[in-house]
């Protein structure tokens, strides 16, 4: 099946259910009296996702004005998003948009392919990434190390310091 | 005429009779009424004599009743002194028997005290010496026996304190260090390391 590029739609999981569901409305008014595809999808995804997706229509020769076409493209759209590979990324900071951004753009130059990311956030890694991908999990992140440093300290020197004098019972009374 | 005759001589006979009939009758009320008034007198008679037989009886039994009462009075006064100068001599008899009583038992109570504390003091010196005694040795077994133990178990304790402080100061400082470092890092250097994380992952066909 040829590959559609929607990253310009969604990074995470999270999103691309949202989309998904979008497209779902769309494609529900499709055939309705008075349907108007530039007005559906501005009312479902917004200006930017808009012209993005107009701009993938043209990309794909789909006549907008082609209900069936349409329809078949939207559909085609929807089965690309339930194929597309799962990442779960678990990293160290609170990862911003330009950072999602940056991590989906590494996936499609390096590995041509586009994925959708489960991101989950765990500070204790210090820094790096572990990383879940069909099936399989690999820790990149640097608390292992950490760890090991700690414990390869010098360890901390004890007093032990006993008393040697004790007390007398040369001095012991009782009574007057 | 002559029935008129006898018509009146009837009347007549009648009328005599009527007139000694009530000339009778009249004798006779007269007679009932002389009896009453006898049978009166003699009434009044007994009741006057019985009235002033009672009344002498009456005077009588106060007359005695009196004397009877001062009689009792005046033993009644008798007894009552009797009584009381008997129950003032019992009373300073009593008062004199308690106080020779209290003394004998006060001076006895005294000597007995001072017997006692003696003693006490006497078997209290020698307890405390026995104490005394018995102290020192329970102390000098102390230090010969159960100090060496003591200190040997007190340095064992010391140990394991300072392993278990150890480890909850590893504890600390690694978790501190993290959160410093993480923090420290600045985002792109963090988004740098995971993108290596990425092509390490890569390597390793991790995406494959």
């Amino acid at each position: 099946m040829e590959t559609i590029d929607l990253s310009d739609f969604f990074i995470t999981k999270a999103e691309a259910n949202a989309f998904s569901q979008h497209l779902t409305k769309i494609f529900d008014t499709i055939y309705t009296a008075h349907f108007d595809l530039e007005k559906s999808l501005m009312q479902e995804l917004g200006m930017q996702k808009k012209e993005a997706l107009i701009k993938l229509l043209r990309e794909n020769k789909v006549q907008d004005s082609s209900i069936p076409a349409l329809q078949e493209f939207l559909k085609k759209i929807q089965d690309s998003i339930a194929t597309l590979p799962l990442v779960t990324l678990t990293i160290a900071f609170e990862p911003t948009n330009e950072t999602l951004k940056a991590f989906s753009q590494w996936f499609l130059f390096t590995l041509k392919k586009q994925v959708i990311f489960d991101i989950h956030v765990d500070t204790s890694l210090v820094a790096g990434a572990t990383i879940t991908a069909n099936g399989k999990f690999k820790d990149y992140s640097l608390k292992a190390l950490f760890e090991k440093t700690i414990e390869e300290k010098p360890p901390i020197q004890q007093q032990t310091a006993t008393p040697t004098l004790h007390q007398s019972t040369e001095h012991v009374t009782l009574g007057r | 005429m002559l029935l008129t005759l006898s018509i009146l001589a009837t009347l007549a006979c009648i009328f005599i009779f009527l007139a000694y009939s009530f000339i009778s009758l009249r004798s006779r009320e007269k007679q009932v009424e002389k009896k009453e008034n006898a049978i009166d007198s003699n009434y009044h008679h007994v009741v006057d004599d019985a009235l002033s037989k009672e009344r002498k009886i009456l005077d009588d039994a106060t007359q005695e009743a009196d004397q009877i009462i001062t009689g009792a009075q005046y033993l009644t006064h008798n007894s009552k002194e009797e009584v009381h100068d008997a129950i003032r001599s019992l009373v300073a008899d009593i008062q004199k028997e308690g106080a020779t009583i209290a003394h004998t038992f006060t001076s006895e109570y005294t000597n007995s005290l001072n017997t006692l504390s003696g003693q006490s003091l006497a078997q209290f010196q020698t307890i405390m010496t026995t104490l005394e005694s018995g102290l020192k040795k329970q102390i000098q077994d102390f230090h010969q026996s159960l100090l060496p133990q003591v200190e040997k178990e007190l340095q064992e304790y010391k140990k394991a304190r300072m392993q278990q402080i150890d480890a909850a100061v590893v504890t600390i400082v690694q978790k501190a260090s993290q959160e410093i470092f993480n923090k420290s890092l600045p985002l792109a250097d963090h988004q740098n390391i995971v993108i290596e994380s990425l092509e390490k992952a890569k390597k390793e066909g991790v995406f494959d």
